[in-house]
């Protein structure tokens, strides 16, 4: 168990490691001139000098090398090029409101997909496994920019039922976790939370349409061969019920690669969040990453790579942990 | 005399119904065809402005309507699908090719090689392929060759992990012990002996993939990394769409079917593989 655990953290460890490096190289060495782009466009020779000289850009690359990733170590992810100003906390005041859209698509997309491919194993060949099928197919086939600027367009503007933008049409409530639906219920403020929700509708239903596909199928497959199980005939056989045989004893035997699946998707979805943030101006990391893309603010772009394979590899970890305990037969080998 | 004619009727069937499951072939034909001649279906210049007629609706004239500088987007989509799934097919293509070479020798040679380029395989597989070629081709500068460098870069993994994997199973078989004991180099036992046997999954896998890249690529250059301005590249018609949203209905809605289609064929096609690939184990 112990072992099993070490591995794990080792190599999540080295996967930060090849991050923090990849980034390194693609921000100092890669470009030709990265100076040239903290200078602006019609800085002369000597500007340039001496952007370069105030952002150490001019010393040797691995000396560089080790201010990045001490800086990194501390927290911090160095000056952006573009604001001029530190991006680590910048990065921090963007980060809640592109948690708080990718924390309500997983758990969506969670309950939906497997309770879908659930429906969908049980139900064989019926029209509502068809939908399903179809709907995941598309889902699959989607781009979810567009899918989103469709939903935007027709849903929002259209037919005016959801908001096109932004997170809340008022002032938000007193911060304490950063997402403003956990915030106003706290504060009490009810029409803030709904707003909130209404405003959440739109980019969640793009994020989850765009997933949808992967554990419903995933689930599917992994239930139906569970049923031709011999246990699942006993199961049967005995006298227990649908419900009793599907959740209590084949989903139990079937959950185990959806959750390792749903806790590489859950890395998916912070990429694909930066597509959706663009288009409905959510103002998180993915628009922040966006923004600086505009302006080739290397550190910038850098730091929400570093920071959304964070968040990856964490959620890869607490994966690797609930493992042992959703299937038992783990901890033995 | 009524039961050979019968005979003919239901032979005449079988052939349709054969010819029938290689339909996906067609499939194919039609986007090789767009790719290849994309003027034989949309005769107008998709670069050509037209600044009296700017933000027209579907007509007559203009099938999918025109852009914001009166640009025929239907001429504009159908060269959209040259850029965006031609380049998909490349990007697909190299990174299946690099990937075998680099898996098919890991697998063969195992030690310390193995060892190293599984690790770094790893490393690329542990994290968003989206965000990683968002790093990468902003790095490089934004531009079509970017996009196809930074998606390569991010797909070859994949591939690698699969040959690798198909390899270690094939090495133990005679053949391959045989060719050994004949003085066959390593990369002649891969290329000549092993690759036959890798391609059905390879084809299967490259055709899915690239109905992925489309997606990639495309999404690449909405956020400005990839195609540049005025080349009609579909993520990028549908980036420019966006300052129009409000008004212009059909600029969003109508190029992103073309990308729908293109996905959605690469799926029938991937199936149709997958099924054939299926049938010749069964047999």
């Amino acid at each position: 168990m112990i072992y099993y655990l070490l591995r794990r953290l080792v190599g999540a460890v080295a996967v930060l490691f090849g991050v923090v490096t990849g980034t390194f190289v693609l921000s100092h060495v890669v470009p030709s001139c990265p100076a040239c782009a903290v200078a602006g466009v019609r800085a002369g020779p000597a500007q340039i000098a001496a952007a370069a000289h105030s952002l150490g850009l001019d010393r040797p690359v691995w000396e560089q090398y080790v201010t990045y990733i001490s800086g990194l170590a501390r927290g911090d992810f160095g000056i952006s090029y573009a604001s001029r100003q530190e991006i680590g906390p910048a990065i921090l005041t963007y980060l809640p409101a592109t948690l708080e859209l990718v924390v309500y698509s997983f758990i969506v997309y969670a309950v939906l997909g497997v309770g879908l491919g659930l429906v969908w194993a049980w139900r064989g060949n019926r029209p509502e496994s068809w939908i399903i099928r179809l709907f995941s197919m598309l889902g699959t086939a989607l781009p979810v920019f567009w899918f989103a600027m469709v939903l935007q367009l027709w849903l929002g503007s259209t037919l005016g039922w959801f908001p096109i933008t932004g997170r809340l049409d008022m002032d938000p409530p007193p911060t304490i976790t950063g997402f403003y639906t956990i915030d106003a219920l706290a504060a009490g403020n009810l029409d803030a939370f709904g707003n909130a929700v209404w405003h959440l509708a739109l980019p969640v239903t793009a994020l989850v349409m765009w997933l949808f596909a992967v554990a419903t199928r995933l689930t599917q497959k992994s239930v139906v061969e569970e049923m031709q199980m011999p246990y699942v005939r006993t199961a049967i056989a005995k006298g227990a019920g649908t419900r009793r045989v599907l959740l209590g004893h084949v989903l139990r035997n079937a959950i185990n690669p959806v959750i390792t699946m749903l806790g590489l998707q859950f890395g998916w979805l912070l990429g694909g969040t930066v597509l959706v943030e663009v288009v409905f101006s959510w103002p998180g990391i993915g628009t922040y990453m966006f923004n600086a893309l505009q302006t080739f603010d290397f550190p910038a772009i850098m730091a929400v790579t570093v920071v959304i394979t964070l968040g990856f590899v964490i959620v890869n970890l607490i994966v690797d942990l609930i493992y042992p305990v959703v299937d038992p037969r783990i901890r033995l080998t | 005399m009524a039961a050979p004619a019968l005979g003919r009727v239901e032979a005449r069937r079988m052939d349709l119904g054969r010819a029938l499951k290689w339909w996906p072939l067609l499939l194919i034909g039609v986007w090789v065809v767009i790719i290849a001649l994309p003027g034989l279906i949309a005769p107008q210049n998709p670069l050509t402005l037209n600044l009296g007629n700017t933000l027209a609706p579907p007509s007559g004239s203009n099938f999918f309507g025109t852009d914001e500088a009166g640009r025929d987007l239907w001429s504009r989509c159908v060269w959209g699908v040259r850029y965006s799934l031609g380049i998909s097919i490349v990007i697909v293509v190299s990174a299946a090719v690099i990937g075998t070479l680099i898996g098919g020798l890991a697998g063969l040679l195992r030690g310390p090689i193995d060892t190293l380029l599984m690790r770094t395989t790893d490393v690329f597989l542990a994290f968003p392929y989206l965000i990683l070629a968002i790093a990468i081709a902003s790095a490089v500068g934004p531009g079509l060759t970017t996009v196809v460098v930074a998606l390569t870069a991010v797909w070859w993994p994949g591939y690698a992990r699969m040959v690798r994997g198909q390899v270690l199973a094939l090495k133990e078989l005679a053949f391959v012990e045989g060719a050994r004991a004949a003085g066959t180099s390593t990369p002649m036992i891969l290329i000549r002996h092993l690759l036959p046997h890798l391609l059905p999954q390879l084809s299967a896998r490259v055709s899915m993939d690239v109905g992925y890249a489309v997606l990639a690529l495309t999404g690449l250059s909405f956020l400005g990394l990839g195609a540049q301005p005025p080349t009609p590249e579909l993520g990028a018609i549908i980036a420019d769409a966006r300052s129009h949203l409000l008004v212009a209905w059909w600029y969003t809605t109508l190029p992103g079917l073309f990308v729908l289609a293109a996905v959605l064929s690469a799926m029938v096609v991937n199936d149709w593989l997958e099924g054939r690939n299926k049938g010749e184990l069964s047999r």
